[in-house]
């Protein structure tokens, strides 16, 4: 192989990484001007880091890994209903089997909105193998009347009565519309939140905030009573 | 020899720690079921309480319907009765409500009464308690139907027999939503 094939291809290789960089770099300029345009546009309030955020919930995606970090965080109203969004990430380590190490980032986008009254946690996830697996080892899950709601969802709650409560028939059906999947939801404290891996565009927040504020307006009126 | 006599032993006493575990989870999910089924009559008493009001507040208003009047007043006592099961419980309560239904249907037509304010206070009452049994209904009937499929379902059905566990009723009654009128204010 003669040096000049060598020293080109060395030069296309580097030339290839620094285009990519670049590439990324410009992209993500990109996205940070649309998400600021989009910002503007709807007059929502935006704070670049908040790691404080990072311990406002204690159901997962919050409380696992390490270097937990807030950024991005947009905040509003829609509909009257005041919601908040950010770039939730943590990061965890692995351990090969010849003992290397390696560094994963997990990204989320958590949205949530304020509820009148504290709830006992509740989380609703879409059902997988994975949760099937633990199920069958003897995991605990509330179960509904309604056996299209059982297999597509997964539901844990700390206090199985006010669970049922909140798991009213028009909950259920809500929970089974088409733009309710693929997310997944937990009433926690004051809050009520879903979040979504990976870090999204704003472009849906709108209507997702109508959807929770829809959700939350299925809670039954008892349970949002003053104690 | 004494392989076989250890692992024999061994067998035993794993089933024996198996039947225990199944029996103390059966115990478990009995007393959560009535547990719940006391806390299901502890929101129906509060509505049967709501209810001498409601139609002392009607009948100011609606003094010559006393039909409806004696049906609600029959049907109260009727639920409000002590020692039912879930099955005649649930029967009783739909009777009940398909006369309250009534006298929702009279007050329909007195413009008056439907602006009176305890009324509409009791009209409120009401409904957030029949949420409240509506809940508690959910939160039985889900016990229930666990206790009832471990109960039948093999092989902890033979530690459900032995012990003497039964299947227990559901609570199945007509959600209010869908018979009660709309009445509107």
């Amino acid at each position: 192989m003669s040096p000049f094939f060598e020293l080109g291809l060395f030069v296309v290789l580097v030339g290839g990484f620094v285009g990519f960089i670049v590439w990324q770099y410009k992209k993500n300029q990109a996205r940070k001007a649309a998400m600021m345009t989009f910002i503007a546009s709807h007059g929502y309030g935006y704070i670049p880091r908040a790691d404080d955020r990072t311990r406002y919930f204690r159901s997962p995606p919050f409380g696992q890994g390490y270097s937990p970090s807030a950024e991005h965080v947009v905040s509003g109203t829609v509909r009257g209903v005041p919601f908040e969004t950010f770039a939730y990430q943590f990061t965890t380590r692995t351990r090969d089997s010849k003992g290397h190490m390696s560094t994963q980032t997990h990204p989320f986008q958590v949205t949530w909105i304020p509820l009148a009254q504290a709830l006992p946690t509740m989380r609703l996830r879409t059902d997988n193998a994975f949760l099937r697996w633990g199920k069958s080892l003897g995991g605990r899950d509330l179960d509904t009347e309604s056996e299209e709601f059982n297999n597509q969802w997964k539901v844990w709650c700390e206090d199985e009565r006010i669970g049922h409560a909140i798991l009213t028939p028009r909950m259920i059906e809500m929970f089974l519309k088409q733009e309710v999947m693929g997310r997944s939801y937990v009433f926690e404290g004051k809050a009520l939140m879903t979040y979504v891996p990976g870090h999204t565009d704003l472009t849906e927040t709108p209507s997702l905030v109508s959807l929770l504020a829809d959700i939350a307006s299925l809670i039954p009126p008892f349970l949002m009573e003053e104690p | 020899m004494e392989l076989v006599i250890f692992g024999g032993i061994g067998f035993v006493v794993i089933v024996a720690l198996w039947a225990i575990a199944q029996y103390n989870a059966l115990v478990r999910l009995r007393n959560l079921v009535q547990e719940a089924w006391r806390q299901i009559d502890v929101e129906l008493q509060r509505r049967h309480d709501l209810i001498p009001n409601l139609v002392e507040t009607v009948k100011g208003y609606a003094k010559h319907e006393k039909a409806t009047f004696e049906e609600v007043t029959k049907a109260r006592t009727m639920a409000a009765a002590p020692g039912s099961s879930p099955a005649e419980q649930a029967m009783q309560e739909n009777f009940l409500t398909q006369a309250l239904g009534k006298l929702f249907a009279v007050a329909e037509a007195y413009p008056e009464l439907k602006a009176n304010q305890n009324f509409m206070q009791l009209q409120q009452e009401l409904t957030n308690t029949e949420d409240r049994v509506a809940a508690g209904r959910r939160f039985y009937n889900a016990n229930v139907r666990t206790i009832n499929t471990k109960i039948e379902t093999f092989p902890i059905n033979i530690v459900a027999n032995m012990f003497g566990f039964t299947r227990h009723e559901y609570f199945e009654t007509d959600d209010v939503a869908r018979t009660a009128p709309n009445v509107s204010f």
